[in-house]
């Protein structure tokens, strides 16, 4: 590799990670044991296939209740309809499964939701996030 | 019957006050404590001609389920949960309803593509088997045939759908975008053959060595499901008197949501295997009898098609058929098809209104027509 080259690679790995415009952030409590999530772990976290993180503690899914732009965001990137989706939460809920999602009213009850509960996982728009929380996921990517 | 009824009531009481605090103070997690309920008015009117002639016109107001659910999870690989239901305004005071332990089980879940379940649970099969009960998780307020509990000694529901099974081993494989499901079930043969209590069994035993199995396949990919499940058990045919008739129900189903278009769809194949001795038992007695029909082998499909409109508004349409081909009465169909709507105010509520039309066509032996409207408010809390 010559040495341009070089300088242009580190370059872009040390430039600071913007998230894209208009982008919707996944957001963990900071306790959390997890610095970044793929789609397909969102995936079984969302599915509930996933219900505790690695160290233990109980996955609580923190969402919104009505609709709203991150959230239209959020699942369209993973490919999933939130009606659709709460429905098989809660047969999974009912099953005895699961824990069912907290349901907020709005981005700022999401952020403090997120921020208090130990284990929880929610979305945001990507200028709402402040370092209460811990973003380990943009979207769509 | 009133001081059993009334003793498992003051135990579950007692129970729920004393168990989420002395277990959250050793355990860890506390119990979580939540469930539903069901309240529904309707109005009835129906008409049959035939062996049974009788007209009815009736109101009334009924909760028609109250469902307790616990659940406690010990470790992330271990979880308890029980469910227990009161039917149809239970009171026990008045003789009224029922009051069920539906589930109590303990799971250990290895991953997502292995749990184990042992302990008293509702068996998968098809799609609503296992949800036939979770009211607010339903759009009807009475449900397809052979789901419908109201008629259980009517259709005889356990016919065409498993009830309970005591060992589970399921689980979820991601294969890309596509979730397969599978479920393998072991339980009793269903109640003809348990022992109703005295001093040799206990109440409840399955008398029998032969044991009831099944399972359901499926795959989900985004808002689409699809499915198929099987059982074999053996039983007591209570019409004919024949004993330990082999049984093997055959079951697939299908749903999807597209946009705000939802579909669902089941059908059911229950196939009776009789041996020679049963076949010619079957025939003698079905000659003696003007109502016997040619087998004793049922079919049941339901289709329902529904719209969400702007807002937590479904609108559907339904029908479901059986067809109990062991009675002339009931071998061309009982068709029940309906209408309906709910409305979601809160995430909590569901507002739900219905009207249903049952119809039966054995002229000259009998024919039945009815109308139902029925209101309900499901609850989960």
């Amino acid at each position: 590799m010559s040495l341009p080259t070089l300088f242009i690679v580190l370059a872009l790995h040390l430039a600071p990670v913007s998230p894209p415009q208009n982008a919707v952030a996944v957001v963990v409590h900071p306790d959390t044991p997890v610095e970044q999530l793929s789609d397909d772990d969102l995936l079984r976290i969302y599915l509930m296939e996933q219900t505790f993180w690695n160290d233990g503690t109980a996955i609580q899914i923190v969402d919104l209740r009505g609709n709203d732009e991150s959230k239209s965001t959020f699942y369209d990137a993973l490919g999933l309809q939130p009606r659709n989706l709460f429905q098989h939460q809660m047969r999974l809920v009912f099953a005895g499964e699961a824990t069912s999602p907290e349901k907020v009213a709005n981005p700022a009850a999401m952020l403090r939701g997120v921020a208090e509960t130990p284990g929880a996982i929610g979305y945001l728009p990507a200028d709402v996030v402040d370092d209460r929380v811990t973003v380990v996921a943009y979207l769509p990517r | 019957m009133r001081l059993p009824r009334l003793g498992a009531l003051w135990a579950f009481l007692v129970a729920i006050i004393l168990l989420p605090s002395a277990a959250h103070a050793q355990l860890g997690d506390p119990i979580r404590l939540y469930g539903y309920f069901q309240g529904q008015m309707r109005y009835s009117n129906e008409t049959g001609r035939g062996v049974i002639s009788e007209d009815l016109e009736y109101a009334s107001f009924s909760l028609q389920h109250l469902n307790l659910l616990m659940a406690k999870q010990f470790t992330p690989a271990f979880s308890a949960f029980v469910n227990i239901e009161l039917t149809n305004t239970f009171s026990s005071q008045d003789g009224w309803g029922d009051l069920r332990l539906e589930e109590a089980w303990l799971q250990y879940r290895h991953s997502s593509a292995l749990r184990i379940h042992v302990g008293l649970q509702i068996p998968d099969f098809n799609n609503l088997n296992t949800i036939k009960n979770r009211t607010p998780l339903l759009p009807y307020i009475i449900r397809p045939l052979a789901y419908e509990s109201s008629f259980r000694d009517f259709v005889g529901t356990s016919n065409y759908i498993p009830e309970h099974s005591f060992v589970r081993v399921s689980g979820t494989q991601p294969v890309g975008d596509v979730r397969l499901d599978y479920v393998v079930h072991l339980g009793n043969q269903e109640a003809f053959v348990t022992a109703q209590g005295g001093n040799t069994y206990p109440s409840g035993t399955d008398v029998s060595l032969a044991k009831a199995y099944g399972g359901r396949v499926g795959a989900r990919y985004r808002g689409v499901k699809v499915g198929v499940s099987a059982t074999s058990d053996s039983y007591v045919e209570d019409s004919f008197g024949i004993d330990q008739v082999d049984r093997y129900r055959l079951g697939a189903d299908l749903s999807f949501t597209i946009q705000r278009l939802l579909f669902e769809s089941e059908v059911i194949s229950v196939e009776n295997v009789l041996s020679d001795a049963q076949q010619r038992q079957f025939e003698r007695l079905s000659a003696n009898d003007p109502l016997a029909g040619s087998s004793l082998d049922r079919r049941f499909y339901y289709v329902m098609l529904g719209y969400y409109l702007a807002g937590q508004w479904l609108v559907y349409s339904s029908i479901s058929q059986i067809y109990d081909l062991d009675s002339k009465i009931t071998a061309d169909g009982i068709t029940f098809w309906s209408v309906g709507g709910t409305f979601k105010p809160l995430e909590q509520v569901v507002l739900k209104i219905q009207y249903l039309r049952g119809h039966l066509d054995a002229e000259p032996i009998q024919t039945y027509s009815g109308s139902h409207l029925l209101a309900a408010v499901s609850v989960l809390f």
